[in-house]
């Protein structure tokens, strides 16, 4: 890790040499994407595994924006298909935690007793399984 | 991210399905108040479109598919499609076939599925 180039760095670097000697590089923005970035992994399958398991309507957000990170990819708007690409690992965490978090506090509720009384009666009312 | 790590977080997360296979396998989330009931059904008292997995799952494990397939059919048909998908991630897939991912995790399956979700939210709840 501490051996690894800096690659922003480094193109400072190499502009102030150049710049000295040479005149200054032209504008980059047109080459830059001359060899497209790897496309962002899209979290589908981890969003409908969260949709489904987690049963949190926030997997179908994190589906949502897998969408947009494709679509955005193949349209060459990189940078954007990065950010949806991050929203959606966001939407899928948040419902993995989410999940999480009930089922721990589920579990907390029904050992010590203290379930509240309106879902003891879902439970009773609904033997026949209204269990997700 | 450091070999050691991952093969650990591997580790971890095969013993931690494989406890949760445990008790989906033992016990009943039908007849046990133990797991618990989705938040979405409780708020709303819609299902949402993961409802019924628990018990999709403990069905499929004691091989009653037809059961599995009635209390959550969406769960059932995605499981191949999710266990590819961790292939095609994590064990080498996506170089060795790199038109299935495309195809399959590309954007119009993204679309397909999203539409195919909403629909099945909508229809179980008619």
């Amino acid at each position: 890790m501490e051996y690894r180039n800096d690659p922003e760095g480094q193109d400072s670097r190499y502009e102030e040499n150049y710049s000295s000697t040479t005149p200054p590089l032209p504008p980059q923005e047109q080459q830059e994407y001359d060899i497209p970035p790897l496309k962002p992994g899209n979290w589908l399958w981890q969003s409908i595994l969260a949709t489904l398991f987690c049963c949190m309507p926030f997997g179908v957000a994190g589906i949502i924006y897998a969408v947009k990170v494709d679509s955005l990819y193949f349209n060459g708007k990189y940078e954007e298909s990065e950010r949806m690409a991050r929203k959606a690992k966001m939407w899928t965490l948040i419902s993995v935690g989410a999940a999480l978090l009930y089922w721990i506090l589920w579990i907390i509720m029904f050992a010590t007793g203290n379930l509240p009384e309106y879902m003891e009666n879902i439970i009773e009312n609904n033997a026949s399984g209204y269990n997700f | 991210m450091r070999k050691e790590l991952k093969i650990g977080i591997g580790a971890g997360v095969t013993v931690l399905v494989a406890a949760a296979l445990y008790i989906f396998y033992t016990f009943d989330p039908e007849a046990q108040p133990l797991f618990p009931k989705c938040p979405f059904l409780l708020a709303t008292g819609y299902e949402c479109p993961g409802c019924g997995s628990q018990r999709a799952v403990h069905s499929l494990l004691h091989f009653n598919i037809g059961t599995a397939l009635k209390y959550n059919a969406f769960m059932v048909l995605a499981i191949p499609y999710i266990f590819l998908g961790i292939y095609l991630q994590y064990f080498g897939g996506k170089k060795r076939f790199p038109s299935v991912e495309k195809i399959l995790f590309g954007r119009w399956a993204a679309l397909a599925l999203l539409a195919f979700i909403l629909i099945f939210w909508i229809a179980r709840n008619v």
